[in-house]
């Protein structure tokens, strides 16, 4: 196996996989052009991202690429299945608690703006945005702004894999714990993917055995910052537009795509237990998870524990 | 004989300021304690024959929707890669 790494998304991407050295390096640098040019796509921290351009023209029709209006088709399912729980257009709350700009930069001591005269104001809920398909446009109400930063990350690291895997028989491609794994290693029956402790990153909780397919971690003490006295993370509950308090601090999800199995970590962490059944519901049959909380217990159902222990 | 006796509790407290002080001192900057973790302190190889599950919140254990389980350590597959998993 060899490996790749990158940073890219204001996170750490890692690329593994097998095959021959001169195939794979074609590969690895046609992942990594094709993960930065979807950054510069979907990042809200650039003025020039398509993104912020849809952003700009809320209130108007936006000829989207199909990229972007692929990734916003699949925001509006996954809003409609997790009832709300995922919700992109909870923007204007990420900015008025503090993350208005990259985690890079609020990570090197960059002090948020205490906005905290400006409450939560009202805000059109994603279920008016509209789509046409057939002419590739989008059209946002207006006041609404959205952030895929997740569900685009989930999309980017599939897309990346499946685009690595013409030059490998199997290949895994990792950006922050949002992964999506193609084919198996040479004579092994699944994939190792540790846990890592949400309080304690340098140590692994558990190890899973997955077969291909996704996994995805969404946590609460990762990205974190201070706003006066207070203590945000980016994990917006839509229901209230605060950060989620939640009875978890990390969700694990194993699911077909990296997107979907991003989207139901996140609802199943803002949703916690009194929701997880319908969550888990909706996310089909080949759907697991498990969740970490602030003892560093791990929860999950008697079905993920099958699936994900014991092939 | 008095200059030897006030000798002495100066000697006596001096060294006992001191000693106090070099003490302090060895404490704080010594190695903190590592804290147990699931992960250090758990030793299952492999899935264990009927895991521990308790029902999430007290709840009746068949309806429960969570189920709190004592997971396997972590262990690498030689030859396998190891990804983790963590949030970003």
């Amino acid at each position: 196996m060899k490996t790749f790494f990158l940073r890219a998304m204001n996170t750490d991407i890692l690329m593994v996989a097998q095959g021959t050295p001169a195939r794979l390096a074609d590969g690895f640098e046609e992942a990594q052009q094709f993960i930065q040019a979807s950054e510069s796509r979907f990042s809200r921290f650039s003025e020039q991202s398509e993104l912020s351009e849809l952003n700009r023209s809320a209130g108007m029709q936006f000829a989207a690429s199909p990229d972007l209006f692929a990734v916003i088709a699949l925001a509006q399912q996954f809003f409609h299945q997790t009832r709300g729980l995922f919700d992109p257009s909870i923007l204007p709350d990420l900015r008025r608690v503090g993350y208005d700009r990259s985690m890079d930069l609020l990570r090197q001591g960059s002090a948020a703006p205490l906005f905290e005269s400006l409450l939560a104001g009202e805000r059109p809920s994603f279920s008016e945005m509209e789509l046409d398909e057939r002419r590739g446009m989008i059209l946002l109400p207006p006041g609404m702004a959205l952030d895929l930063g997740g569900i685009a990350k989930g999309w980017i690291a599939e897309q990346a894999a499946l685009l690595l895997s013409k030059f490998s028989s199997a290949c895994a491609v990792n950006a922050g714990g949002d992964m999506f794994l193609v084919g198996l290693p040479d004579g092994q029956d699944y994939w190792s993917v540790a846990i890592e402790d949400p309080l304690q990153p340098v140590v692994d909780l558990t190890t899973l055995k997955v077969d291909p397919g996704a996994v995805a971690t969404s946590a609460v003490t990762k990205r974190v910052w201070k706003q006066g006295e207070k203590h945000r993370h980016h994990l917006i509950d839509p229901r209230t537009g605060e950060p989620a308090v939640t009875d978890w601090l990390s969700v694990t999800a194993i699911a077909p795509h990296a997107y979907e199995a991003e989207v139901f970590a996140k609802a199943l962490l803002i949703g916690g237990p009194q929701e997880s059944e319908e969550i888990a519901r909706n996310g089909g049959t080949h759907f697991s998870w498990l969740a970490v909380d602030h003892d560093r217990k791990i929860w999950t159902t008697q079905k993920s524990v099958e699936y994900i222990y014991a092939q | 004989m008095k200059i030897i006796k006030t000798a002495l509790h100066y000697w006596f407290a001096v060294v006992s300021v001191l000693s106090f002080l070099v003490g302090w001192g060895m404490l704080a900057h010594s190695l903190k304690p590592v804290q147990p973790t699931q992960a250090t302190t758990a030793n299952v190889s492999s899935l264990p024959s009927l895991p521990p599950i308790q029902a999430f919140g007290g709840g009746s254990g068949s309806s429960g929707s969570g189920l709190n389980y004592a997971a396997p350590s972590t262990q690498s597959n030689l030859g396998t890669p190891l990804l983790r998993s963590g949030g970003s």
